[in-house]
């Protein structure tokens, strides 16, 4: 790693130099003992000279406490470095006190910790140059007796023990490679014995070990964790010496599985050699073999993969299939895909899981009407346009639950009904106090003479539970009877999990016919 | 490999320099980053990687690779 790296501290620091170096960091200055301060404050300083790319501080709690009710000092110091230093970022140690205290059981010591923290993430959330190392995360991992070492104390000055140094120069690289985007891209995955208990071939899919118990439940939380790490943009791909058929049943009909077919890129199974299919999958996906990570039981094919292709990185499978979640997270997930931001989709998806949530809560507080009248929605019914069509054919995809009749179209069918004067097709969207969600809904009508009808309906589930359908009903009335239109016929028909749609024309008003069909005159 | 071969190759590791230019006869005097910060930093590395602990006392007299060769052989019989 190419990064220079300058150490401050207020405890002697040397021992992480070393650590640093063995981690890959070439170049790194060490502020001499509890001179961070002037370092930060003094332009005329080694720290100022070194150019560092990034200043990591570790601030002892314990020593820092001793002088100080509060971590102000540091920020005001940090923050001044920023200001007259353009170049690097600060990597800040959050504080960590001894467990123990004088107090015992009396009101804690933790307060300091808890506040001093606050300061320090609100101060990472308010400069883009500042990002917190989770010293607190490691200590709740690792322990305290484990990762300090009062010997050194004594002798000068160092309070880690060799572990904690070990671990903290680990975390930073983690952190640096998240920082500047050096992450992996994609995760190919074995299968038997590797993402499932068991081998397919021979226990048949029905016998797969995945359930909700014992060594089946270790299995399924593994997937479960891929699944997160998929939805953060992580690509999946699969190696694995299987019958393709026999792969596409067990992941489309096993009931505990939580990855499926399509959730893969570029799946490889077959019996060719794993290096020769990593090497297949790379081209297909046009990316470098050092954006892969191989996850496999077997030490065969992980060795046969790591010799021939290095950059290839494979972590050694856990032997204590108990461990698999937590080795997931420790040797994959933060060494190859750590990040410490999220892209302004990833935010967006945050963001409406977080207008739900406010959502919720909004609705504990009074009536159900209340609730709907208090959402401020604003819903608007329009004559799709070009750029709509893929969302449209999007949602006749995706939509399972408000789906009228379960018709699915592909974007080149919606693109003809949009080109074809016997269809009008209509986008919802939906607005609310907290935010816009954009198009939810659409609807596909087919004219025939004076009478429209409802090819479909369909509502994503962002928008359920809020009556917006009925809003929606009332618009494409409207828009309907500007077409000089005089009758909507519709049908709903149903599936295995639409049923949230199943009463929504009955309710609105239209008048039921025979065999699911509804009319309604305009 | 030899107790002693170990312990040069971790004092080049933690001096960074060539572990040919040391032999088990090497001590502190010889290398100048050594001092006794280095020395700290040496024993805590000797510590974690052979498993051993010393008392606070003797860290500071342990200063060629032949004592502290001596000092984990008593620990370790």
């Amino acid at each position: 790693m190419q990064a220079s790296i300058a150490l401050l501290s207020n405890i002697n620091m040397a021992p992480l130099q070393n650590t640093l170096q063995q981690e890959g960091f070439a170049q790194v200055y060490v502020a001499g003992y509890n001179q961070w301060q002037t370092e930060l404050l003094n332009p005329m300083s080694g720290l100022y000279a070194t150019n560092a790319d990034y200043v990591v501080m570790y601030i002892d709690a314990g020593e820092w406490q001793k002088g100080n009710a509060d971590a102000g000092e540091i920020i005001h110091s940090i923050r001044h470095y920023l200001a007259n230093r353009p170049h690097g970022s600060i990597l800040l140690c959050d504080m960590v006190c001894n467990p123990l205290h004088v107090g015992t059981y009396t009101a804690p010591a933790s307060g300091f910790e808890r506040s001093a923290n606050d300061s320090l993430y609100r101060l990472a959330g308010e400069e883009t140059r500042v990002s917190i190392i989770p010293f607190t995360r490691l200590i709740q991992g690792y322990g305290y007796t484990r990762l300090f070492d009062p010997k050194y104390w004594y002798l000068g000055r160092m309070k880690l023990s060799a572990e904690g140094y070990r671990l903290l120069a680990r975390e930073i690289r983690w952190i640096i490679q998240a920082l500047e985007g050096k992450t992996r891209k994609v995760l190919v995955l074995d299968l038997d014995n590797t993402l499932w208990g068991g081998v397919l071939g021979e226990d048949g899919w029905q016998h797969l070990q995945l359930s909700d118990e014992g060594t089946g439940l270790i299995f399924k939380e593994l997937q479960q964790l891929i699944v997160q790490l998929s939805r953060q943009g992580v690509l999946l791909s699969i190696c694995s010496k299987n019958n393709e058929a026999d792969v596409r049943e067990a992941l489309e009909r096993n009931e505990h599985m939580q990855l499926h077919w399509d959730d893969f890129v570029a799946p490889r199974v077959n019996w060719l050699p794993k290096d020769e299919n990593l090497r297949s999958i790379a081209l297909e996906l046009n990316l470098g073999l050092d954006a892969f990570v191989l996850i496999d039981d077997s030490p065969v094919e992980r060795a046969l993969v790591q010799q021939s292709l290095p950059s290839v990185a494979v972590p050694a499978f856990p032997t204590d299939l108990t461990r698999l979640q937590q080795w997931m997270l420790e040797e994959v997930i933060y060494p190859y895909f750590a990040r410490t931001s999220f892209t302004s989709e990833d935010r967006d998806k945050t963001a409406q899981y977080q207008r739900r949530a406010a959502r919720e809560s909004e609705r504990n507080s009074f009536s159900y009407d209340d609730f709907i009248a208090n959402l401020k929605i604003e819903i608007e019914v329009e004559a799709a346009s070009a750029p709509t069509l893929a969302r449209i054919a999007q949602l006749t995809q995706k939509t399972n639950q408000f789906n009228m009749t379960l018709r699915r179209y592909t974007e080149a069918e919606i693109e003809q009904m949009y080109n074809s004067t016997d269809w009008k097709l209509y986008t919802c969207r939906y607005r609310d106090k907290f935010g816009d969600e954009g198009i939810v809904g659409t609807f596909l009508i087919e004219i025939n003479g004076d009478e429209a009808r409802i090819d479909n309906f369909l509502l994503s589930c962002r928008a359920l539970g809020r009556r917006a359908e009925f809003r929606m009903l009332d618009a494409l009335r409207n828009q309907l009877h500007q077409l000089q239109l005089k009758k909507i016929n519709a049908a709903y028909t149903e599936g295995e999990r639409n049923q949230p749609a199943a009463s929504v024309y009955k309710l609105y008003g239209f008048t039921t016919l025979d065999n699911n069909e509804y009319e309604l005159q305009i | 490999m030899q107790l002693e071969q170990q312990l040069i190759e971790l004092i080049a590791r933690t001096f960074a320099v060539d572990a040919s230019t040391l032999t088990n006869e090497s001590m502190q005097e010889d290398l100048k980053a050594w001092d006794s910060l280095g020395q700290l930093r040496l024993i805590m590395q000797v510590e974690a990687e052979f498993g051993v602990s010393f008392p606070i006392d003797e860290i500071p007299t342990l200063t060629s690779v032949s004592k502290i060769a001596a000092s984990i052989r008593a620990k370790q019989a």
